[in-house]
């Protein structure tokens, strides 16, 4: 043996060659830390290439008769090549050299058996990967040619040792590598420190051994998912069942929560610290199954408690952990939703509607940002909520128009001129929250109607704060609804502007006749919610000329309007001469009314009721109304004992006192509101009508013909940002433009329209 | 050649020399040129020869280069190595060189690496074959020629003689080519030899149409009938009448008999009873063309209208609208909607969207005829010529004009043969 | 491999010894002889000390050329020919032909080193150089280049030149 360590052996000896390599392989499996002289590499590596290379073309063929076209066609493979030989006695030896290491590993468990296992592994890959590139000769053309003639057994010699420690070495120890393994990640489980770099080198062992029997040059995972893996999450599963049924047995569901968290994180941390990155998905669903899935009803139940003490560091736990399964959320969802209408609900017994709406939406949406992260479900159900209680509240009973009048409403108070106006910068607040409970009112319709009603009585009265804000409010609504919705708005207050101008100039002309300080406010009809006058008026002739004179002065200016005196919507001042109570004598602010009527008493200091009435030429129930309002503040003493009774009579007070310069007697009457609200929902009813009609002429005039069922639905999407359609409506104005012609049904196609040009 | 050799020359005495020295100096060296002499006795018998030649001076300096005969002398795997760097003529001339160059020249992997580089000869190997029992030159060869024989547009002509008038329409397997004729009947030829195998009669009038499987053939005709032809007795099973003008066109599946009429109808008849199931109307002049596939009825007709219908239900699925003049023909697979037409062009059609992909122009007369596979279209017309047409691109590739005295009504093709 | 200037400026520092077949010893630059694989993967096992590695199997001239060889392309960076490209033995540039002209012994020990050492960019080269003598000859030819005999019986003479006629350009 010693001489073949120094002389080569001769090319065409197997027995020689091999022998000559068996000696240098086993040095290098077994004492490779004794070193390898470049003399021995070489020695070994050029064995093997004049072994192989003792190949060419067999010149005593030529002897041989000539290999037809339909010859065997073995001559024309690699048996040609040499190498074969080699290769099966490799084979051979590592079989050997594995059992041998297989046998010692027996006497050793659990631990020790992986100290040895990974230290064998370790010695044997660095090992075979001096062989591999030592039979580099056979690798480049004997195995390259076997496999490229698609043999599936043939491996290159790194891949044919891991072969080999899979079936000679691995397949028997891996059940006792595996207990072990398992046995120190649950010791490590259960708070040991152990050494995880074991188990992080066993992992790197069996992922090597993942070989594609298809393609040897591949490598698949089969082998760490089905040997490790597996089992692995078996154990895992087992050991999180029995210990969350202990723990929430034992603990409040807040405290397993926190557990479940920690113990989801500390897998995770597993994966990236021994574990091959293919488990991460199989693992942690493992864990979320037994620690989340398992226990969802706990939490389910736990968390209408959560909501109820507002616990939100809870709540985002609990959402985090829920979020992790399938399906876990939904029941949270669902219970949010109930809890924030019932809420809404309760908030708006106690408190004004308006507010009760902002505060709850509030809250709620704080919690739906930081406790679920703002999870789309949430939102919704969040979102589907505040319209439930929105539309459907107590103070609104069964109609849906009630919120938005009140939110009108609500609008006017912080628009309106009044002792309780907001600083600026917190109007601004309050109004981006009015636009919040917009966004969930449905009948958007009825709040334009409320608001513009309001508006323009803010117009006319000048009762405005706050043009600014006034306008920052229309900017707000254009945002939300679209142009449409607030031009009319927008065109009111251009009408001012225009007025203003217009009296202006008015006054500059009519300056040296003026004695009466006169405005008018000219508004468009379309744009204003105005109601005519229900009743004639007789202007007072005090007032009479500059009247005319203005109606000149507008007719030459703009030939062919029509001016619409609103008298009940006008006022106006009258200074006292005749009062002793004040020298300066008093203001009265009031009506056009009013004043028609106090400035009879400029020729009598009495009149009956049939005389007022026949000289103003207001109907008895306007003019009993404005009576009423004199009598009550005194102005006028009235004989007989109801005001309006016929013969009653109605006398100057020449004793009136009052504690002010200025005296309101322009106070509305109390029933023309009640009528004007009616009046209101009234005509919101007929614009819907009207607003459907146009939207079924526009659609059917694009689509032509249309099924009565897409027909229905489009109508409802178009007319969606205003208010919700209801079908037996749609169905009515369908009837009224089938009657009216504008679309017919088409013949013999059931439920079929089509547009009458 | 020449400024190598001069070159080789100056290279000689170097090694000449190098030799010399071997053999001369110390002996330790010797054993190894001795164990190298052993392990490559090819080129050292050259060289002994060489030197024992100019010993003798039967020969002029000049010609005593050193020479090797390098496939043998070196590895087996070093020398199919050289041969990876020659294409496969200069292969097939130098396996005439010796016997040992025959037998290197054979080997498989070699021959595997040269069909495998022509990708469009693809080739479906079940895993459980090895690639290297499979005989890779002999595979190499006979695709070489085939593909040879598509680009050169290379063909046996044969001439089939028996039918007393025009044949009208042909279909062909791998023994027999059937013809239908203006002269009433059916006949079976051998493909091989061209001799006619039967006539059959049955027909009043010419036979316009016929297709067949192993069980049956479904043939049609001017007497406005479908015969049923049992395929083993060739005898008539049936007769189809409902027509009330010739049928141009008939198909069939397993469920399905489809016939097109002049009468402008398509009738859809019961495989097995024979029963007219539907009548397809739509089409404003007579339907010339009908295929089924998967239960959907592709026709032409002479209105420049395609129609995709379901056989089903008799429905009207698409319409293909384009060609300006009447259709003599159609193809669909199912994708692809390819159609001939009197307009001279050929179109091609997306089936899902309807519409069309492309016109071929280049025949000066109506297409009457087109078949096309998946990356070539053979059509044929009325200018008496038979052109193939790449299905991608559109290109025309052959143009087969020679052969035909008369207007050609019918085309068929494999990937080996094309008949018409 | 080399894959810029910098490694080459580290690496001409490190030098390794190599010894002929004949005992002499040569002293290359380490980049220059990791061109041979068997070289480069034997250093990354072994690890490096200043023990000549012997190479039984290359004679000192040849060793030379070798050395020559991958001194020229020290920098080259060889990319691993696709066995799926088509392989031609066209694209020999000025240096690597001048470097072929030699004899054909000369040629063919190369060819033996190249694959012995697993110099793959050598081999290809050797093995080119080969198939370009071989090619546009005719068999007779070819036998005059390479000192062949022709040992085929007349029958069989027949027999193969029917059998390869199918290919050959008419």
């Amino acid at each position: 043996m010693a001489s073949n360590l120094t002389t080569l052996p001769p090319p065409n000896d197997l027995e020689a060659t091999w022998s000559f390599l068996e000696s240098g392989i086993d040095q290098i499996m077994n004492r490779l830390e004794q070193g390898l002289s470049y003399k021995r590499y070489m020695d070994l590596y050029t064995g093997i290439y004049n072994y192989c290379t003792s190949s060419r073309m067999n010149p005593g063929f030529a002897s041989e008769p000539l290999a037809g076209p339909g010859s065997n066609i073995n001559n024309n493979r690699g048996a040609n090549l040499m190498g074969s030989d080699l290769y099966a006695r490799l084979i051979s030896y590592l079989e050997r050299h594995l059992t041998q290491i297989r046998a010692e590993s027996e006497q050793y468990m659990d631990e020790n058996l992986l100290r040895y296992y990974t230290k064998q592994w370790e010695k044997y890959t660095t090992a075979s990967s001096y062989v591999h590139h030592v039979f580099r000769y056979l690798n480049r053309h004997w195995v390259k040619r076997e496999i490229d003639e698609g043999r599936k057994t043939v491996y290159d010699v790194y891949t044919l040792t891991l072969v080999s420690w899979r079936d000679n070495m691995f397949s028997s120890v891996q059940h006792n590598v595996m207990d072990a393994v398992k046995m120190l990640i649950q010791r490590q489980r259960n708070g040991e420190t152990v050494e995880t770099g074991l188990i992080k080198l066993v992992v790197e062992s069996f992922v090597s051994l993942g070989l594609d029997d298809a393609d040897s040059s591949k490598s698949t995972l089969d082998v760490y998912r089905d040997h490790f893996e597996k089992p692995f999450v078996e154990a895992t599963q087992n050991y999180y069942k029995t210990e969350s049924e202990k723990f929430v047995s034992e603990n409040s569901v807040t405290e397993y929560m926190k557990k479940a968290e920690a113990r989801l994180i500390e897998e995770e941390g597993r994966v990236q610290a021994y574990l091959h990155p293919s488990t991460y998905k199989n693992l942690i669903t493992t864990c979320e199954t037994v620690l989340v899935k398992d226990h969802t009803d706990i939490m389910w139940e736990e968390f209408q408690h959560l909501l109820n003490m507002d616990k939100l560091e809870d709540l985002h736990r609990m959402y985090l952990l829920l979020s992790r399964i399938p399906d876990g959320l939904n029941p949270l969802r669902e219970r949010f939703e109930e809890h924030v209408r019932k809420a809404g609900h309760s908030s708006i017994e106690k408190i004004a509607a308006e507010d009760a709406l902002l505060e709850v939406h509030k809250k709620y949406n704080d919690m739906v940002q930081n406790a679920f992260r703002g999870e789309a479900g949430f939102v919704a159900s969040l979102d589907k909520a505040c319209r439930e209680f929105v539309n459907r509240n107590e103070v609104c009973k069964s109609s849906t128009s009630k919120s938005p009048e009140l939110l009108a409403r609500f609008c006017d108070s912080l628009l309106r001129k009044s002792a309780k106006n907001p600083e600026e910068g917190d109007l601004e607040d309050v109004l981006n929250s009015i636009m919040t409970v917009f966004k969930y009112v449905e009948d958007k319709d009825v709040f334009q109607k409320f608001y513009s009603k309001m508006l323009a009585k803010r117009l006319v009265n000048g009762t405005s704060a706050s043009e600014d804000a006034e306008s920052s409010m229309i900017s707000k609504l254009k945002e939300a609804c679209g142009f449409e919705y607030t031009s009319k708005l927008q065109r009111m207050f251009t009408d001012m502007g225009l007025s203003k101008d217009l009296n202006d100039n008015f006054r500059d002309r009519d300056n040296e006749q003026s004695h009466v300080d006169f405005s008018v406010l000219v508004l468009g009809t379309a744009s204003w919610p105005l109601q005519p006058s229900t009743t004639n008026f007789i202007i007072p002739e005090e007032v009479e000329k500059t009247f005319q004179r203005f109606k000149m002065f507008y007719q030459n200016k703009h030939s062919g309007r029509k001016l619409n005196w609103l008298f009940h919507l006008s006022k106006g001042e009258l200074k006292t001469n005749y009062l002793k109570a004040s020298k300066a004598g008093y203001t009265f602010q009031v009506s056009t009314y009013q004043m028609g009527i106090l400035l009879q008493y400029n020729k009598d200091t009495s009149y009956t009721f049939e005389y007022l009435s026949q000289s103003t030429d207001l109907t008895p129930d306007v003019l009993i109304g404005q009576l009423g309002t004199l009598v009550k503040a005194k102005v006028l003493l009235m004989e007989g004992d109801n005001v309006g009774d016929t013969g009653s009579r109605y006398t100057l007070n020449m004793d009136f006192k009052s504690k002010k310069v200025r005296v309101l007697l322009n106070v509305p009457v109390k029933s023309e509101q009640k009528v004007e609200v009616e009046e209101t929902h009234k005509t919101v009813e007929e614009d819907r009508k009207l607003l459907m009609q146009a939207a079924i002429v526009r659609i059917m005039k694009t689509r032509k013909t249309l099924k009565h069922v897409t027909l229905v639905q489009e109508v409802i999407s178009q007319l969606s940002n205003r208010f919700k359609p209801k079908v037996p409506d749609i169905k009515k104005c369908i009837d009224v433009l089938l009657e009216k012609e504008y679309i017919e049904r088409v013949d013999g196609q059931k439920d079929m329209f089509s547009y009458v040009a | 050649m020449k400024s190598p050799i001069s070159a080789l020359q100056s290279g000689k005495l170097k090694v000449l020399k190098m030799f010399k020295s071997v053999i001369s100096e110390d002996p330790r060296h010797r054993q190894i040129s001795r164990r190298q002499l052993s392990a490559f006795p090819s080129p050292s018998k050259s060289i002994v020869g060489c030197l024992e030649i100019e010993d003798e001076g039967f020969f002029t300096v000049d010609d005593c280069i050193l020479r090797i005969d390098f496939l043998c002398s070196l590895p087996y795997e070093v020398a199919t190595s050289i041969l990876l760097f020659l294409n496969f003529n200069t292969l097939c001339r130098i396996s005439r060189v010796s016997r040992a160059w025959y037998c290197i020249v054979r080997d498989n992997e070699i021959w595997r690496g040269l069909y495998m580089e022509s990708q469009r000869w693809k080739v479906t190997i079940p895993p459980e074959v090895i690639y290297g029992d499979l005989d890779w030159k002999k595979m190499f060869k006979h695709r070489y020629l085939l593909a040879k024989r598509w680009n050169e547009g290379e063909c046996d002509k044969r001439y089939l003689r028996g039918h007393t008038d025009s044949v009208y329409c042909i279909q062909f397997d791998e023994n027999k080519i059937v013809t239908g004729s203006r002269d009433k009947t059916i006949k079976f030829w051998n493909i091989n030899t061209g001799a006619c195998l039967r006539t059959l009669t049955g027909h009043d009038a010419s036979v316009l149409c016929l297709q067949f499987n192993e069980s049956i053939m479904v043939s049609g005709s001017s007497d406005m009938s479908v015969i049923v032809w049992d395929m083993h007795s060739l005898v008539p099973i049936r007769k189809l009448e409902g027509h009330t003008a010739g049928v141009l066109d008939i198909c069939f599946n397993e469920t399905f008999i489809v016939s097109c009429s002049k009468d402008s109808t398509i009738k859809v008849w019961d495989i097995e009873t024979g029963e007219c199931l539907r009548t397809l109307k739509g089409h404003r002049g007579p339907v010339n063309a009908v295929q089924l596939k998967d239960n959907k009825i592709i026709s032409a007709s002479g209105d420049a209208l395609i129609k995709l219908w379901d056989a089903e239900t008799g429905k009207c699925i698409r319409d293909f609208i384009g060609h300006t003049r009447g259709l003599a023909c159609v193809q669909y697979d199912g994708k692809l909607v390819v159609s001939g037409s009197n307009d001279q062009t050929i179109k091609i059609w997306d089936a899902e969207t309807g519409k069309c992909i492309r016109t071929l122009f280049g025949h000066t007369e109506l297409v009457r005829t087109l078949h096309f596979d998946e990356d070539k279209i053979v059509s044929g017309s009325y200018d008496q010529s038979v052109k193939v047409w790449d299905l991608k691109s559109g290109k025309p590739l052959l143009d087969f004009k020679d052969g035909h005295t008369s207007w050609v009504f019918d085309v068929q093709f494999s990937t080996t043969k094309i008949v018409r | 491999m080399a894959t810029g200037s910098t490694s080459t400026n580290i690496s001409e520092l490190k030098k390794i010894k190599l010894t002929s077949s004949e005992g002499t010893e040569f002293v290359v630059d380490k980049d220059v002889g990791e061109k041979s694989i068997l070289l480069k993967n034997m250093l990354e096992d072994v690890g490096e000390n200043d023990m000549a590695i012997p190479l039984p199997n290359v004679t000192g001239p040849i060793l030379t050329k070798v050395i020559e060889y991958c001194t020229h392309h020290r920098d080259d960076f060889f990319i691993s020919q696709d066995d799926d490209n088509k392989k031609t033995s066209d694209d020999i540039d000025e240096w690597d032909s001048e470097f072929c002209k030699v004899d054909q012994g000369t040629l063919f020990e190369l060819i033996l080193a190249a694959n012995y050492l697993d110099i793959k960019p050598l081999l290809d080269l050797t093995c080119k150089t080969v198939a370009n003598m071989i090619k546009g000859k005719s068999p007779e030819e070819i036998r005059k280049t390479f000192n062949i005999a022709n040992d085929f019986t007349p029958e069989e003479e027949i027999q193969v030149k029917r059998e390869n006629e199918w290919c050959e350009e008419r």
